[in-house]
């Protein structure tokens, strides 16, 4: 078999060749193809809208973030973080184990009450 | 063809309108050939072989930056086409599968294709007979006029299994088809 062996083919591809093909574009059907591949080039040069509102999506979701943290628990209140601090300083002391509540600063009960009832 | 596009230069020391421009002039002397092929390759469905052409010009047309000087800008163009209508037909062989692609005689409603019809339905069924790669071998040599040493660059396989196939595919076509030599050799 030769490079160009379609070169004197048997007669029977021709008739094959003749008969399956399409009809050929017209000059309608050009400036169809063509101006369909047109708009299409020039969807790809252009940004997409997706890409165009991706830095406004991307500071919107980062605002909210920062919105979250700032709500997050990691900073509380501040009679909260004041709670825990004498909190903490009545379990190292002594006076915890002497059930005698009277040594707790009076400032504790009121905070501690508007604590448990929030 | 355009000799001009065919012999590009360095097509990334062009500037981008000079490029499109050259793809423009390409796409018009390459768009009626891309079409057939791609309807022969899709089995005859009009509508599916001009999505194929479309959708290959404009791979093309993305990838133009990719695009080296070790093939044709043709040859590199027609492997971006073989792969999109080989594509188009696993999904449709899927959505068969899946039982929804419709009667394929019904498949190009809006233009029916010169010939007798029940000769196009036959050889439309014995096509149907040939594997993917022995169709796509067949249609690029015989009825496209590819040489076996292009049509092996395009499909990147080496001549000796393009040769193959082709072989395999004339084989099964000369058994299915067999009274279309009778009937043109009767016509002559």
């Amino acid at each position: 078999m030769n490079d160009r062996e379609h070169d004197g083919r048997e007669p029977w591809l021709e008739e094959l060749d003749r008969h399956w093909r399409p009809e050929a574009l017209d000059d309608v059907g050009r400036a169809r193809f063509d101006a369909r591949l047109r708009e299409r080039m020039d969807a790809t040069a252009r940004p997409s809208l997706v890409r165009r509102l991706a830095p406004v999506a991307i500071a919107l979701a980062l605002m909210a973030l920062a919105g979250l943290a700032l709500r997050s628990p990691e900073v509380p209140p501040a009679d909260e973080t004041q709670l825990a601090a004498w909190e903490w300083e009545l379990l190292l002391s002594d006076e915890l184990n002497d059930e005698d509540s009277s040594t707790l600063p009076e400032e504790y009960s009121a905070i501690a009450s508007a604590f448990l009832i929030r | 063809m355009s000799g001009r596009v065919e012999e590009l230069g360095a097509l990334e020391a062009m500037a981008r309108p000079e490029l499109e421009g050259a793809f423009e002039a390409f796409v018009v002397s390459h768009r009626e050939r891309a079409r057939r092929l791609a309807w022969r390759l899709v089995g005859g469905d009009l509508g599916a072989a001009e999505d194929v052409a479309q959708d290959a010009f404009l791979r093309a047309y993305r990838s133009l930056g990719r695009f080296r000087q070790e093939a044709t800008l043709s040859t590199w163009f027609y492997r971006i086409l073989v792969r999109q209508a080989a594509n188009h037909r696993r999904w449709r062989q899927l959505r068969e599968r899946m039982g929804g692609w419709g009667d394929p005689e019904a498949a190009d409603p809006r233009v029916a294709p010169p010939g007798d019809p029940a000769l196009r339905l036959r050889i439309s069924s014995a096509m149907e007979e040939l594997t993917g790669r022995q169709r796509e071998v067949f249609v690029l040599i015989h009825l496209e006029g590819f040489t076996v040493r292009e049509t092996a660059a395009l499909l990147g396989r080496p001549e000796g299994t393009v040769k193959s196939h082709l072989h395999r595919a004339l084989a099964r076509l000369r058994q299915e088809l067999a009274d279309l030599r009778d009937l043109e050799g009767a016509n002559s």
